[in-house]
């Protein structure tokens, strides 16, 4: 899909802009249209589509990603607005095959089943462990208010985090 | 992980991780959402 902008016919193309950034490591150059939403230049320009559209209202978290590294909705942003920046989806969080200790504690502790929050959750956890190193359960309850999973039911996922926090997980 | 099961050892009381989490927890699982196939058009329905 062409997400540059409408095509209205011969010269009436819609104003795009050009942006470039990070995105997991790598440099990324597009025009875009500077309604773009930044979830669906992830998803549709840059073809990464582990971040996800649940509520595309900042209600649910599915979209989250780290941008210079603070978890951020990115269906709650424009893509332009992420000119010059750097970020970390799902995608980018295993270095060289190796799992992060987020991801780790997910799979051991069975934090997911259709895993569709999962990537919001992780990153958003990301975020949790990097304020609250050691966080309680409140804390953790608290910090992912802001993400909505259907199926777990949250305490295999405060399970997860806890167990990440204490294999140093941030 | 791949769990060898042999006569005297079975999945009874084990820990077991699931198959299908690797893929979901990196951000590498295909939803529907996420498949681009040839020719693929979007469409929605707009209630009058």
């Amino acid at each position: 899909m062409d997400w540059g902008g409408p095509d209205f016919g011969p010269g009436m193309r819609a104003m795009t802009r050009k942006i470039t950034l990070t995105i997991n490591g790598k440099t990324y150059t597009d025009e875009v249209e500077p309604r773009l939403l930044l979830i669906h230049y992830l998803r549709e320009v840059a073809g990464l589509t582990g971040p996800h559209i649940g509520c595309e209202t900042s209600i649910c978290g599915a979209c989250t990603v780290m941008l210079d590294g603070m978890a951020v909705k990115s269906c709650t942003m424009f893509a332009v607005q992420a000119e010059g920046r750097e970020i970390l989806t799902i995608e980018g969080l295993a270095r060289n095959g190796k799992l992060d200790p987020l991801q780790e504690a997910f799979w051991n502790e069975h934090a997911l089943q259709c895993g569709f929050c999962t990537p919001g959750m992780i990153l958003t956890a990301r975020q949790l462990l990097a304020d609250h190193p050691n966080p309680t359960e409140q804390e953790i309850r608290h910090g992912l208010e802001g993400n909505l999973c259907r199926c777990t039911g949250y305490q295999h996922i405060v399970n997860a985090v806890k167990t990440a926090a204490k294999a140093g997980g941030a | 992980m791949a769990t060898t099961v042999t006569r005297q050892e079975t999945l009874f009381g084990k820990r077991v991780r699931r198959q299908e989490d690797p893929r979901l927890i990196t951000g590498t699982a295909l939803y529907l959402d996420d498949l681009k196939m040839p020719g693929m058009h979007h469409a929605i329905v707009v209630p009058k």
